[in-house]
């Protein structure tokens, strides 16, 4: 993965779109850590990618906020593993990212096309 | 990292092991706690231990695989610098100190908040750092305690005794007025007809009231008390703006004799005598023998002209019964109130203006004589102020050694932090940021120090009033209050800056020095290091140098003090005062007996080796001078008068006070009334009107020389007798015997005696004396 897209990532984990993707990915069901970093370079066919002195403070920060919630499960011959899990609050929060996501695409889009045309 | 085929233990086990070893490395900036570390540290071993797998399923060779794993750490410490902001479970958050607060994870926010942030930060960091340093800490703190406290708890004795105002309105225009002699200047209390003279003539005051102080010993229910009085004109309340707490100020009518016998209590003295009676009002009391009636009470505070004084009562003006107002017998106090809107200067002038005329129109009383003014607060404190100012100094040199002593310490410290700080700046903090971090550290100290230092100026005031002789003014008002701990809070501010500015500069050059080595290159930092302790130790010991010389000073005045030949031993000797009552000694031959029974009774008393009595105690500060004519004695001008102190004694007071008679003998109970009149002078008197010749059997008299009174044939001279105190000048001194005093003084300004006993008496045993005195 090209170096300025990590720092372009650096730069929206600060802004906080990069909770976006977290939150819709533990949406769907809880997932651990490694899970969370596989998905989205796969999803993003390689274009984002969390390395691993980014992702976990991100997690921990939105654990911290009451967002998501981070659990230690245990399978058998297996490691433990932290899973997290969306709250209801950080279901609201998602709901609101989303929809101001899609509003800001919408108006990029829309500018870009005014640009174009 | 180790290859895992070498080892005897589960290859997989040491590789998680090696994982974790590189995630703690990473995290043990932060200070976490250890639960909360070894969570952190499993789920990123984990998350390695994972990627590492996935690349060796994949083909990846495993120390490829590894290099690339540990390649999800990137450059940097960027772990710890996104956790930094995180609260970690319950783990305080970390603090980097002197990075930009963004870089510390600071969260974003006004500049104001940042600021506070920053510096609460700071302040959290300089606890951490001092803690470390339990040794610095507690010499600093110590250092500093005494030094901030000595200067809070006397800075909280100059706040009450010289910067609070006195507890009357607008108290600035309130003044004393006396009368002086022109020429020796010499100030003089007034008397009572030029006091109504310039009472009715002057427009500058509001209103001026004279007062003069005397004893009452109230015998109205239980044991008779003696208590300190004034008796006052009634213009002295209206001058000091005071109601009373009760019932009313005297009438101008009440300055008459026959209407006078009105009382007004002092607050502590209704509480303590009469528990606060709210019907005290309107009631009699007793006080020398005569009834009184109670119109009133003070208010709490209330102390004038100082604290001991508890009761207040008219003087007669007209009508007084012992002929005491007069133009030539000067005793009376005045104080006035300034008419608002007029100066000091016009109001002297016009006191000068009201002198001249008077001193036209009397010039027998008044020839020589003018008037002046001081402000009340000067005249109240003004004994005390250079005192008190020059302590303040001395521990204001005692703070600066202290400050000097903590810079020392800090620039010794600062040598030993040039790595740590050298590291914080290569992370990118600023040298301003830097110095706030250790300006922060210094005044994180001087304000333990001054939390000290209050807990050891509460301890020092008590013990200090305690210990004091008494007599400063307004020291039992002594608090430390806001405007004190402002004080303390102000000193240990721009002692800390200045103390912490010098120290943290250097800590930055240090750390310069220190980058400039690594860099292979020469620094000099040792040499500043030295030159700033050096002079700092120089400053000190010129401080030190000051301050030791000062209180030697100091302690050589005392020790003169203690060694000035006062004429008098002191040792073993009781004193206390007797009033006999007007009521039941009206006349001077019962006054007479009445102190002779006193002495008589003491001298009785088993263990008494002399007792006498006096009308003015040595070193007490009473005096009453008069003006006589020594036989032989012609002055050098015809201005000029041979003027005395005048004393009555009794008994053998001689022996009695350890004074010594150097020529002649000393009174004798043989030298009565009947008997030929006598006198003693003291040395001053011998040498300063018969200079060179034999002044026993010398006469003298009381007044000009063409007075009435009798000579008396001198029979003794005595040591010269320190009356004013131990400083103050001698003067001339005449002793007659009490016997021989005229009536008018026995009665008038000898009717009280101080009793001198030198003798191992209980207080009880004169108690006993002292009821069974008054029963008779």
């Amino acid at each position: 993965m090209a170096d300025i897209n990590t720092r372009a990532l650096d730069r929206e984990l600060k802004r906080g779109s990069a909770e976006l993707l977290i939150l819709s990915l533990l949406d769907a069901r809880p997932r651990h850590g490694y899970d969370l970093s596989k998905l989205i370079e796969i999803r993003s066919r390689g274009e984002l990618k969390f390395h691993i002195d980014s992702l976990y403070p991100l997690l921990y920060r939105l654990e911290e906020r009451g967002w998501i919630k981070g659990t230690w499960v245990e399978k058998a011959d297996e490691r433990r593993r932290r899973f997290y899990k969306v709250t209801p609050e950080g279901r609201k929060v998602l709901a609101q990212q989303r929809k101001t996501w899609a509003a800001f695409v919408e108006a990029v889009r829309r500018v870009t096309a005014h640009d174009n045309g | 990292m180790a290859d895992p085929s070498t080892s005897s233990r589960s290859p997989r086990a040491q590789w998680r092991g090696e994982w974790a070893r590189h995630v703690r490395s990473r995290l043990s900036s932060l200070g976490l706690s250890a639960t909360r570390e070894n969570e952190i540290v499993e789920e990123l071993s984990q998350h390695l231990e994972d990627r590492w797998r996935e690349l060796v399923s994949g083909g990846t060779p495993e120390d490829e695989a590894t290099r690339l794993a540990l390649a999800e750490f990137r450059d940097g410490d960027l772990l710890a610098h996104y956790m930094a902001p995180l609260r970690q479970s319950h783990t305080p958050a970390p603090i980097t100190p002197g990075l930009p607060a963004e870089a510390s994870g600071a969260k974003a926010g006004t500049s104001t908040g940042r600021v506070g942030r920053d510096i609460w930060q700071d302040v959290r960091y300089a606890m951490r750092f001092l803690r470390k340093q339990p040794a610095f800490t507690f010499a600093a703190v110590l250092t500093l305690a005494l030094g901030i406290g000595a200067n809070t708890a006397i800075f909280s004795i100059v706040n009450a005794v010289l910067l609070q105002p006195l507890s009357y309105p607008d108290a600035s225009r309130l003044f004393v007025v006396y009368e002086q002699r022109a020429a020796p200047v010499l100030r003089a209390r007034f008397s009572a007809e030029n006091f109504l003279d310039v009472q009715r003539e002057a427009r500058s005051f509001d209103a001026l009231g004279g007062y003069l102080g005397t004893g009452f010993t109230l015998s109205d229910r239980g044991e008779p008390e003696f208590v300190m009085g004034e008796m006052i004109s009634a213009e002295l309340l209206d001058a000091l703006d005071v109601q009373p707490l009760m019932g009313r100020r005297f009438r101008p009518d009440e300055n008459e004799g026959g209407r006078d016998q009105v009382m007004l209590l002092g607050y502590a003295l209704w509480q303590r005598r009469y528990g606060g009676d709210p019907a005290i009002v309107g009631r009699p009391i007793t006080a020398n023998g005569k009834p009184y009636t109670v119109v009133g009470v003070m208010p709490a505070g209330f102390e004038f002209p100082q604290k001991r004084y508890e009761v207040w009562v008219p003087f007669a003006f007209r009508n007084n019964a012992q002929g005491m107002v007069n133009r030539g017998t000067h005793y009376l106090q005045v104080t006035g109130r300034l008419r608002s809107g007029t100066s000091p200067e016009q109001a002297q002038a016009e006191l000068t203006t009201i002198a001249r005329r008077l001193e036209q129109a009397y010039p027998d009383s008044n020839a020589n004589s003018t008037m002046g003014m001081a402000s009340l607060v000067d005249e109240t404190v003004g004994n005390v102020r250079t005192a008190l100012l020059l302590v303040l100094s001395a521990v204001g040199f005692v703070l600066l050694i202290a400050c000097a002593n903590v810079t020392n310490l800090l620039l010794a410290l600062a040598s030993t932090r040039a790595r740590e700080v050298a590291v914080r700046t290569t992370l990118g903090a600023s040298r301003a940021r830097l110095l706030r971090q250790m300006l922060t550290e210094t005044l994180v100290l001087y304000v333990a120090g001054a939390c000290a230092g209050v807990a050891f100026a509460a301890w020092g005031l008590g013990a200090l009033t305690a210990l004091s002789p008494g007599d400063i003014p307004r020291l039992d008002q002594t608090r430390l209050d806001l405007t004190t701990l402002a004080f303390t809070l102000g000193i240990t501010l721009v002692t800390g800056i200045i103390s912490g500015f010098v120290p943290a500069l250097h800590s930055t050059y240090c750390a310069r020095a220190e980058q400039l080595r690594a860099a292979g290159r020469s620094a000099t930092h040792g040499r500043g290091t030295r030159r700033a302790r050096a002079a700092l130790v120089a400053a000190e010991v010129a401080l030190s140098l000051m301050l030791m010389v000062g209180a030697g000073l100091a302690a050589r005045s005392l020790l003169q003090l203690e060694r000035v030949d006062t004429g008098l031993d002191a040792d073993g000797v009781l004193t206390f005062n007797v009033i006999p009552p007007e009521a039941s000694y009206a006349d001077g031959a019962s006054v007479r007996r009445f102190h002779r029974d006193v002495i008589d009774r003491l001298s009785a008393l088993p263990g008494a080796i002399a007792v006498g009595a006096t009308s003015h105690l040595p070193l007490s500060g009473q005096n009453v001078e008069n003006r006589f004519t020594p036989e032989g004695w012609t002055p050098p001008s015809s201005e000029q008068a041979a003027v005395g102190g005048l004393r009555g004694v009794t008994g053998r007071f001689f022996e009695a006070i350890g004074a010594r008679v150097i020529a002649g003998r000393a009174f004798t109970d043989a030298d009565g009334s009947t008997s030929q009149q006598v006198a003693m002078v003291n040395e001053e008197f011998a040498r300063r009107f018969w200079p060179g010749q034999d002044p026993i059997g010398k006469r003298l008299k009381q007044g000009g020389v063409d007075s009435e009174d009798p000579w008396h044939i001198v029979i003794g001279v005595y040591a010269d007798l320190k009356h004013m105190g131990p400083q103050a000048a001698t003067r001339p001194e005449v002793m007659l015997p009490y016997a021989q005093t005229h009536d008018y003084w026995v009665t008038q300004w000898m009717r009280g005696l101080s009793v001198v006993a030198r003798a191992p008496l209980s207080d009880r045993s004169i108690r006993r004396c002292r009821s069974s005195s008054h029963g008779e």
